[in-house]
């Protein structure tokens, strides 16, 4: 376990090192949504106005949007990490010289997975603070906000970062970006065969301002799907690694 | 052998976890057909009394005596639940003296915000503000816009979450079924 260990603290040590700008965006993202939510909590509806009230929530728009973005941003996020993070190595020709150390390909894969799983709960956990801030401003459910909708996140970003990972032992990285996120089994529907061999992203697309909570034995199942469908593609990328990065 | 194992082991826990997902609809998503938090297509619906903004009194399960109801839960700010209103309307005047009754929910929103709506948009079915989300709650609508039609013996009989555009097709679809299905005693003599 430690050498996977000491693999992935070095690979998260590389990734923030290469990628500042992504680790200012984690850090960032809960000061934005402080200042968004300082703008945006709604005026005291009983102060001045007179006439209809207005037919749109602007606020509630902005705020749907900032949160459908934060999903996407960690989307992006997890599909960049997934798709670079072992085939980088493999592309500039260092994955033979890291073999040639005392690690072999299995703890080599997970150390690195584990890296990404890390730093997408990085996201996750600061998407979180966000979700708080906002909630807390405006009233919402709390505990969905700061707990709910980072773990379906996470959840969500497992299963796309090992698809990505996957795909890009088989093809360009980025090519394995965009195919991970169009494989989805949204595009499909019963009784097509792709609609229960593709991952099921929407299960876990959940709206701050619209959804209702979801019931503990649904998130457990939830989870526990995200975790079988991350540890399947990751099979098959080992599988794939060790026939493809030959000693 | 002990990989053997755990390997069917994996196996049967994937084809159990993957069945609720994908047969079950078992999760957070809200473009999901036939189920909502608190009840599924077939179950008994929930009832409720309150008044629309006429000032009239309803109560789901007297409604149910003699029509069959359809639930339309939405609000002003939801562009999707917009979109459906124009077929809502139309059902209402294709069916509304047909034995069937169209009961849009509003969930969150004040009754005046609504009331400026309703005269703005010109739609005539009855409409109840649901501030507190009680309604909302106990029919465990997580995603709007969501229609539920509930039979004249309280079965739920569809659920649709969700709009598209083939919703009011959809709709009428159901409505002459159970018209057909439900018709009561007089009728059918």
């Amino acid at each position: 376990m430690t050498p996977i260990l000491r693999i992935a603290g070095d690979s998260l040590r590389g990734l923030a090192m290469h990628n500042r700008p992504l680790v200012a965006l984690v850090f960032a993202w809960p000061l934005l949504s402080s200042l968004g939510a300082v703008l945006l909590t709604p005026a005291d509806p009983g102060t001045g106005e007179t006439g209809p009230p207005p037919m749109v929530d602007v606020e509630t728009i902005i705020l749907a949007a900032f949160s459908t973005f934060t999903t996407f941003v960690g989307n992006l996020l997890a599909l960049l990490i997934g798709s670079t993070i072992v085939a980088a190595d493999i592309r500039r020709g260092t994955i033979q010289q890291i073999l040639s150390g005392p690690v072999t390909r299995l703890r080599l894969l997970l150390g690195r997975f584990c890296a990404a799983a890390a730093a997408m709960l990085a996201w996750s956990l600061a998407a979180g603070i966000a979700f708080a801030i906002t909630a807390l401003g405006r009233g919402e459910g709390l505990a969905q906000a700061a707990l709910l909708a980072p773990w379906l996140m996470f959840c969500e970003n497992l299963m796309l970062g090992s698809a990505a990972l996957l795909l890009s032992l088989l093809m360009h990285p980025a090519l394995a970006g965009v195919a991970a996120f169009l494989a989805s089994a949204r595009l499909f529907s019963h009784p097509n065969p792709l609609y229960y061999i593709l991952p099921s992203y929407d299960r876990f697309a959940f709206d701050l301002l619209q959804s209702q909570p979801v019931p503990l034995e649904d998130l457990v199942i939830l989870t526990l799907y995200a975790l079988d469908v991350a540890v399947i593609f990751l099979l098959l990328a080992l599988w794939r690694f060790r026939s493809r990065v030959e000693p | 052998m002990v990989w053997i194992f755990v390997g069917v082991l994996f196996a049967i826990g994937t084809a159990a976890i993957h069945h609720q997902v994908k047969v079950e609809g078992v999760g957070a998503g809200s473009a999901m057909a036939g189920r909502l938090r608190n009840l599924e297509v077939g179950s008994e619906s929930p009832d409720f009394s309150a008044t629309d903004m006429q000032g009239r009194p309803i109560t789901l399960s007297e409604l149910l005596d003699s029509k069959v109801v359809v639930l339309d839960f939405w609000a002003i700010w939801c562009g999707p639940c917009l979109l459906a209103m124009p077929g809502l309307q139309e059902v209402h005047e294709e069916f509304g003296g047909r034995g069937v009754e169209i009961l849009a929910v509003n969930l969150g929103e004040s009754p005046e915000q609504i009331r400026a709506f309703l005269d703005e948009n010109g739609y005539t079915f009855p409409v109840v503000a649901d501030q507190d989300l009680a309604i909302g709650g106990l029919f465990g609508v997580g995603g709007i816009p969501a229609q539920v039609v509930v039979g004249r013996e309280g079965r739920v009989e569809s659920i649709q979450v969700g709009y598209f555009p083939e919703m009011k097709e959809g709709l009428r679809k159901v409505l002459k079924r159970l018209l057909t299905q439900e018709a009561p005693p007089q009728e059918s003599l």
